[in-house]
C-alpha cells in the first residue's frame, strides 16, 4: 500500500465534498438539529395532566373540594388538580380537557374515571390516585396512612380500556409514520428518475399539461401507496393484536389521504433534487420532524408552544391524531377531530399537488 | 410559412454567452443541419426550438407560434442526445404511450414508427434488454409516432450502423417529401452531405449557410470537413 495513493484518493474526496455545499451543510445542520429536537421532547415527557375530583352526590361535594386540596400537596408539579361536578367532570374527559378523575362516594372507596386512549398516562393517574385514595380512606377513618400496598382501585374508562397497552399506544403511530415514510421515499425517487433519464423531459413538451402529468403519478404510485396501506393497517391490527375501539375504514381512509399527500410532497422534493443523494437529504428535513414533533411517538402535550405550532402545519399530526382517535377512541366520522382531520389531509395532499405542479419546469435536466 | 425562425437569439448559462445573435429560416419539408465543433451552442439551439429552454434575447418561431405553446408542441417531435425511454416499458409500449400523449392512440401509428426505425422484432422486448444503438432508434421512433411536421433530432444516429444510417436517412428523406422539417444536429459529415442546407455553428453565431457543395465551393475546400476547419479557422484569425 502506497501512502501516495491513499492521499491521492483521499484528496479527491475531500475536494469533491468541498464543492458539494448541500451535503456538506446537512451533515452538520441535520444531526445537530436532530439531537436538539430529541432532547426537546424527551424532556416534555407526557406533558401536564389534569385530574379532577368529583363527589358522587351533592353531599359529598364539600369533601370533594377538601380532598382537592389536599391533593395539590402530594401531586407531582405539573398536574393540575381540581374539583368539579360530576357531570362536569364526565364532560371534560371525553373532550380531553382532562386525562383522569377521583370520584368520591358517599360510602365504600372512591373510583377513578380515565380518559383511557394513552396507555402510559393511564398508568401513572392509577398509581397516583391509588396514593390518593389510600390517604382519603385513612382521612375519613382519622388514622394516620397505612404503610403497604395501596387498595385495588375500582377503574372506569371513558373511552378505550384497561386492555391497551404500549403497542395499542403506538400503533396509530406505526400505521401512520411508516405508510408516510415509504411512500415519500418511493415516490421520491421514482419522480427523480423520470427527470434523470429524460423522460419527464421528453413528456414535457408533449400536449400533456403538468398537472395532468402530476395527477397521473398521484393515481399511479398512489395505487401502491393505498395497497401499503391496507397492508400495514391489516397486519398492524392483525398480527400484533391491536385493540380496535372504532370503524376500521375510518383508519384506512385516513391513511389513504396522508399518504396520497406523502405521494405528492416526494414529487415536489423531487423537483428541487438533481440526484438520489439529493433526494436522500429531503428525509432528515422533511420526514424526521414529523416523527418527532407531530405527536406521533412523543406526546404534544407538554412540548414549547412553537412545536405545538409547528406541529399543526404537520400532516401526520392530524394522521395521528385520527387514526389515535379511531383506533383507540372509538371515535367516527361524525366526531370533528375525525371528519376536519381528513379534510385537513386531503387539502395537504391538494395543496403538494399544485406545489409540484408550480416548481416543475421544463428547464435543464 | 417557415417552419422554424430564430431571430438574432441570445442564450446566456451564467457567464457563458451559448447563443449571440443566432439566426435562422428553415422552411417545411427541409432536412437542415446544424453543424459544429463541441460547445458551439448546437443543442441549446434545438433546446430552445423545442422550448425546453427560453431565450435571453431574439425570437423563435415554430410556425410562427411560440415555442412551448399548444399548437408549437402538437406539431413538433423531439429526440434528445440521451434515448430518454422507460427500461421496463417495451419498445412499443414505449412508442405507444409517447404518440398517445399526443393524442394519437391507433396501434397503427406505433407499429409503423417501431418499423420505421428497423425493431419491429425487437417491439415485445423491454428497452432494457436493447443495446445502445437500438434505445436510439427507439428513441427516434417516439420522435416520429405522431407524425410531427418539425422534427428535432440531437446527434439521431450515434450508435447506429452505417448500413441501418443509410436506411434512416431514405426515410428521412421521404419524410421531408411529405412537408416535415427535420432538423438535425451532426458531428457526422457523411451525414451532413444528406441535408438540403448546413448551417455551421461557431461558438453561438451562424458561421457559414448553404448546400454542402456551396459551402465547400466557398472554402475551397474538396470535403466537407476541410470546409469547416478552413472557414472556422478564418474566423478564429479575425477573431
Amino acid at each position: 500500500m502506497k501512502p501516495r495513493n491513499v492521499m491521492l484518493v483521499a484528496k479527491r474526496v475531500v475536494r469533491q465534498m468541498r464543492r458539494d455545499r448541500r451535503t456538506l451543510a446537512l451533515i452538520f445542520v441535520v444531526p445537530t438539529m436532530m439531537v436538539l429536537l430529541l432532547g426537546l421532547v424527551l424532556r416534555a415527557g407526557e406533558g401536564k395532566l389534569t385530574l379532577l375530583v368529583a363527589a358522587e352526590d351533592a353531599r359529598m361535594e364539600a369533601a370533594a373540594t377538601t380532598a382537592a386540596e389536599a391533593l395539590r400537596g402530594m401531586g407531582p408539579a405539573d398536574m393540575t388538580i381540581a374539583a368539579v361536578e360530576l357531570s362536569e367532570g364526565y364532560e371534560r374527559l371525553r373532550a380531553g380537557g382532562a386525562e383522569g378523575m377521583l370520584v368520591l362516594p358517599a360510602e365504600g372507596d372512591p373510583r377513578l374515571v380515565l380518559e383511557g386512549t394513552r396507555p402510559p398516562v393511564t398508568d401513572a393517574l392509577t398509581r397516583f390516585a391509588q396514593q390518593a385514595a389510600l390517604m382519603v380512606q385513612s382521612a375519613r377513618q382519622g388514622e394516620l396512612p397505612a404503610d403497604g400496598p395501596a387498595p385495588e382501585l375500582e377503574r372506569e374508562f371513558v373511552r378505550a380500556g384497561p386492555e391497551l397497552d404500549i403497542v395499542d399506544g403506538l400503533a396509530p403511530a406505526f400505521i401512520s409514520f411508516f405508510g408516510y415514510f415509504f411512500v415519500f421515499l418511493l415516490t421520491s425517487v421514482a419522480f427523480l428518475r423520470e427527470r434523470q433519464q429524460g423522460t419527464l423531459e421528453r413528456l414535457m413538451i408533449t400536449p400533456i399539461r403538468r398537472l395532468e402529468i402530476l395527477s397521473g403519478y398521484m393515481l399511479g404510485l398512489g395505487f401502491f401507496a393505498l395497497l401499503q396501506a391496507f397492508v400495514i393497517v391489516t397486519v398492524t391490527v392483525v398480527a400484533l393484536h391491536i385493540h380496535m375501539f372504532g370503524n376500521l375504514v375510518w383508519v384506512f381512509l385516513t391513511v389513504a389521504l396522508l399518504t396520497l399527500g406523502a405521494v405528492n410532497l416526494g414529487i415536489l422534493s423531487s423537483t428541487f433534487a438533481r440526484n438520489e443523494f439529493q433526494v436522500v437529504q429531503f428525509i432528515p428535513l422533511l420526514i424526521t420532524p414529523q416523527a418527532l414533533l407531530s405527536g406521533t411517538f412523543f406526546p404534544l402535550a407538554g412540548m414549547p408552544d412553537w412545536i405545538v405550532w409547528l406541529s399543526k402545519i404537520m400532516p401526520m399530526t392530524y394522521a395521528v391524531e385520527v387514526v389515535r382517535a379511531v383506533m383507540v377512541g372509538g371515535s367516527g366520522i361524525d366526531e370533528t377531530v375525525v371528519w376536519r382531520g381528513m379534510l385537513v389531509l386531503l387539502g395537504f395532499a391538494l395543496l403538494f399537488l399544485v406545489a409540484g405542479a408550480r416548481t416543475l419546469r421544463r428547464g435543464p435536466a | 410559412m417557415d417552419a422554424v425562425s430564430l431571430r438574432e437569439v441570445v442564450k446566456n448559462f451564467g457567464a457563458v454567452r451559448a447563443l449571440d445573435g443566432l439566426s435562422l429560416a428553415i422552411p417545411q419539408g427541409t432536412i437542415y443541419g446544424i453543424l459544429g465543433p463541441n460547445g458551439a451552442g448546437k443543442t441549446t439551439a434545438i433546446r430552445l426550438i423545442a422550448g425546453l429552454l427560453e431565450v435571453d434575447g431574439g425570437e423563435v418561431r415554430l410556425l410562427e407560434r411560440a415555442p412551448g405553446s399548444a399548437e408549437a408542441l402538437a406539431n413538433m417531435g423531439y429526440m434528445p442526445q440521451a434515448a430518454a425511454l422507460y427500461d421496463e416499458l417495451t419498445v412499443r409500449e414505449n412508442v405507444a404511450f409517447f404518440a398517445a400523449c399526443y393524442g394519437r392512440n391507433e396501434a397503427s401509428m406505433a407499429d409503423a414508427a417501431v418499423e420505421f426505425v428497423g425493431l419491429q422484432e425487437r417491439a415485445g422486448s423491454q428497452v432494457r434488454t436493447l443495446s445502445g444503438g437500438m434505445k436510439q432508434r427507439v428513441s427516434l421512433a417516439c420522435a416520429i409516432a405522431h407524425e410531427p411536421k418539425i422534427l428535432l433530432l440531437d446527434e439521431p444516429t450515434v450508435g447506429v450502423d452505417p448500413a441501418l444510417r443509410a436506411q434512416l436517412w431514405e426515410r428521412f428523406r421521404k419524410m421531408a417529401a411529405g412537408g416535415t422539417m427535420i432538423l438535425v444536429s451532426s458531428h457526422i459529415m457523411d451525414e451532413a452531405e444528406r441535408c438540403d442546407t448546413l448551417g455551421l455553428i461557431l461558438r453561438g453565431r451562424l458561421l457559414a449557410e448553404g448546400s454542402a457543395g456551396e459551402i465547400r465551393e466557398r472554402a475551397g475546400t474538396d470535403d466537407l470537413e476541410g470546409a469547416f476547419l478552413t472557414l472556422a479557422g478564418s474566423e478564429n484569425e479575425a477573431a
